[in-house]
């Protein structure tokens, strides 16, 4: 039970939190949560060439998109090229960004050189970096070619962009050149919080590297992995659009089609907000469930108690 | 002596405005002494009165297009601003508010202004995207607001005439139509000792192959494939050079989906690119321009190419293939092709006010109609993009001027071009406001069958059935 100044200085301490986050709660009302509430509208509204015939349908745009047979198949194709496409960019991001992040944390002469060279890719603005990776993977001209052709690896120019089998790999290379350098930076501020003297007496229990990266960095590192991830998963979802839009436009047939770019074709190609609309709050939920399924699995607390529970579990046993 | 300075001048200043605001007094008026003048000079003076146009004031025109030789498009705005302010009737003072997106991009920049709320005046547009913006009321039918429009249909190609009309109303005047055309590298034939250009497409492979064989060239045809709106050209131009057809007068699905033109030349494209690799996979990211540059290039020796492009294809300064371009009859059953038109529309935001609306009127009819612009009387912009960049046109008088009849010369032989031209077929379909839908799930179902991903049967059958779910929406 909380004495009457206890009480008071909550109260003001709640006052002052709402004061702080309350611009930055106004922005996401704004530019979040009122746009997805609308699209929730729009989705349940029928669209004839872009205007709103001002009859609601309900749910029947989300219906047509599962079930109709023009459109399910397109869809339902979108989504395992977008799922694939997202787990290997998650993974390759997490590897290549923590594997650099521990590079550039060991302190050697040009690591702050590395740093911010590292930037560069990250910089160039989205629509920049397609077209030079465009004009790299180019079949008449790009530098891939060349370097492959003179290092004796191919003996004629092939096209990436124009293999179904390929093009979406050169969107993956792309998208994780220029992703990698947000979260080694990531990465890199989260192990500089480790303080030293845990690696001192790693070493002195003469740990190895590997054992004392699963042991002890990783478990330490554990809510920044967690955020890196949801941050991840949410851009793969999303952020490719520009290097599709600008390299295959979602060719060769539909081997670059994720959801999207599914959705931009939708609703500015085809004018079908409403069914646009009702996919992008589709990508959005997809969003959530990534998001809750890795608060829950990777949540450092949940893992501790799951770890009480086995040593009790353990204990019990052995008695 | 300061003060008496400060004095005169305060002086000269009361001074003159005393002057500018006295006005001599009126003069009695005299009494009217009414004469009877005779009813024909009364009748002349009241038309006289009639005639003369009244003055509209000024107006913002909001124009947009594509970009293309924005040098030259900024050039016919100014010529247009001093025509409409002292040649049209009734005279306007017009300023140009202009943007530009790409050809490819477009449609959605139409779309998602006008789904933004907001309208052009007057917009280029496209046979295949008509339909669909005249249903959405994003453009409006010209005659309705200009019935004199009318009176250009006579002077105008048929095929272009049907591809600017919609439900029976005229909605614009030709920017530039044309045709899609093959071309040959008559160099590369030669030197294979080819005497003659294919009239099929089985002999354009079997060229090709020679050519391949002989070392003349690794890719001898390309076809630009890339899912955009150029795809949309040349696939009807394939179909149509074996005689074959898409839909009916109902827009009911006319073509067979195991057999027929369309399936034949699915299967053709795709054997070329898979079994006799004739045809570079690059086809698959390259647009009609694209195919251009690699003819240009010398990388090919068989293109089928819009007609503009053509101009370029055979000039020293910047083709390696300069005087080696011909054009031949599209291969084919028939050599029928696809021609095409690009207009100028009236959009739905030039109904704003009357000034604004007539001076959209005048700017459709200075760049796409008959005007008298510096004492000559003359389809001046037409007859510009004509002679200066190759532009096709759908007006038949042109042919009449000589430079017209020069420039186009110059770029290939003219009577094959005016004969292929004769045979072109507007694309089936476009009168539909769901074609543009329909026609770019069709590149990408047609890609996959190139690529064997489905067969051409599925493809077809594909393509039909969305047809069919759109009509029945």
């Amino acid at each position: 039970m909380l004495s009457t100044t206890e009480k008071r200085h909550l109260n003001q301490t709640t006052k002052l939190a709402y004061r702080i986050i309350g611009p930055s709660l106004l922005f996401v009302i704004i530019f979040v949560a009122i746009p997805l509430v609308y699209s929730l509208y729009i989705s349940t509204q029928e669209f004839k060439y872009g205007v709103p015939t001002g009859r609601g349908i309900w749910f029947q745009n989300y219906i047509d998109i599962f079930t109709k047979s023009t459109v399910a198949p397109g869809f339902y194709s979108s989504l395992e090229i977008t799922f694939k496409f997202t787990i290997v960019a998650v993974a390759l991001v997490m590897i290549i960004s923590f594997l650099i992040a521990l590079l550039i944390e060991q302190k050697f002469k040009g690591s702050n050189l590395i740093k911010v060279a590292l930037l560069l890719p990250y910089a160039i603005p989205g629509a920049v970096s397609a077209v030079i990776w465009n004009w790299i993977y180019d079949p008449n001209f790009g530098v891939l070619n060349g370097l492959l052709y003179t290092l004796g690896f191919i003996e004629k120019y092939f096209s990436i962009s124009s293999n179904p089998d390929l093009a979406i790999w050169g969107i993956l290379f792309a998208y994780v050149w220029k992703i990698v350098p947000y979260s080694t930076f990531l990465f890199s501020a989260g192990l500089s919080t480790i303080p030293t003297s845990v690696y001192e007496a790693a070493k002195l229990d003469r740990s190895g590297p590997f054992r004392t990266l699963s042991k002890i960095i990783i478990p330490m590192l554990m809510p920044v992995i967690q955020m890196v991830l949801v941050i991840q998963t949410i851009f793969a979802l999303v952020l490719h659009f520009g290097l599709i839009f600008v390299i295959t436009q979602g060719g060769p047939g539909d081997s670059t089609r994720t959801l999207a770019w599914h959705i931009y074709k939708e609703t500015f190609t085809f004018t079908r907000f409403g069914r646009g609309a009702a996919m992008a709050v589709i990508l959005s939920l997809i969003m959530v469930i990534f998001i809750y399924v890795y608060l829950v699995v990777l949540n450092p607390e949940r893992a501790l108690k799951r770890k009480q529970k086995r040593l009790e579990k353990e204990a019990i046993q052995s008695v | 002596m300061k003060k008496i300075i400060q004095l005169l001048i305060a002086l000269l200043i009361i001074s003159t405005l005393v002057l500018a605001g006295c006005q001599s007094a009126p003069a009695p008026e005299e009494p009217i002494v009414e004469e009877a003048a005779p009813a024909a000079e009364e009748a002349e003076e009241e038309a006289a009165e009639a005639d003369e146009p009244e003055e509209l004031g000024s107006a913002v025109v909001r124009f947009s297009g594509w970009t293309y030789d924005l040098e030259k498009v900024t050039d016919n705005i100014e010529n247009y601003k001093s025509w409409v302010a002292t040649d049209a009737v009734p005279p306007v003072q017009a300023e140009i508010e202009w943007s530009d997106s790409g050809y490819g991009e477009f449609d959605t920049h139409v779309t998602t202004t006008n789904a933004a709320g907001s309208q052009f005046d007057v917009l280029y547009g496209s046979d295949h995207w008509l339909a669909k913006w005249a249903a959405a009321g994003w453009v409006l039918p010209l005659e309705d607001y200009w019935p004199g429009v009318t009176d250009y249909i006579s002077d105008i190609d048929q095929y272009s005439v049907d591809a600017m009309t919609y439900e029976g109303k005229l909605y614009g005047l030709p920017y530039y139509t044309d045709a899609m055309y093959f071309f040959y590298n008559t160099k590369m034939l030669e030197d294979a000792g080819i005497a003659a250009p294919p009239a099929t497409w089985a002999e354009v492979t079997e060229q090709s192959l020679v050519l391949m064989e002989k070392g003349i060239t690794d890719t001898p045809l390309m076809l630009g494939l890339s899912a955009s709106s150029w795809f949309d050209e040349l696939f009807y131009a394939l179909v149509y050079s074996e005689g074959g057809t898409v839909f009916d007068d109902d827009l009911n699905v006319a073509f067979d989906t195991s057999s027929g033109p369309a399936y034949d030349v699915i299967e053709y494209l795709a054997s070329a690119l898979n079994d006799d690799q004739v045809m570079p996979q690059s086809v698959l990211e390259m647009t009609a321009v694209d195919v251009q540059e690699a003819f240009k290039a010398g990388d090919a020796a068989f293109v089928v190419v819009s007609g503009y492009m053509v101009r370029e294809l055979n000039l020293p300064d910047i083709s390696s293939v300069a005087g080696y371009a011909e054009v031949a009859l599209m291969p084919g059953a028939t050599h029928e092709t696809d021609g095409y038109s690009r207009m100028y529309l009236l959009g739905s935001g030039a109904v704003e006010d009357e000034a604004k609306l007539q001076a959209s009127i005048h700017l459709i009819e200075f760049m796409g109609g008959q005007t008298t612009f510096e004492g000559v009387e003359a389809y001046h912009v037409a007859k510009r993009w004509a002679v200066d960049n190759g532009l096709g046109f759908s007006v038949q008088s042109l042919w009449d001027d000589p430079a017209v009849n020069e420039a186009f010369s110059l770029m290939a032989d003219k009577d094959i071009m005016q004969a292929q031209k004769a045979i072109a077929r507007s694309k089936e379909g476009i009168d539909a406001p769901y074609f543009s839908e329909w026609i770019s799930y069709v590149r990408t179902e047609v890609q996959k069958a190139i690529l064997r991903e489905i067969t051409t049967e599925d493809a077809l059958s594909n393509i039909a059935t969305y047809w069919d779910d759109l009509k029945s929406e």
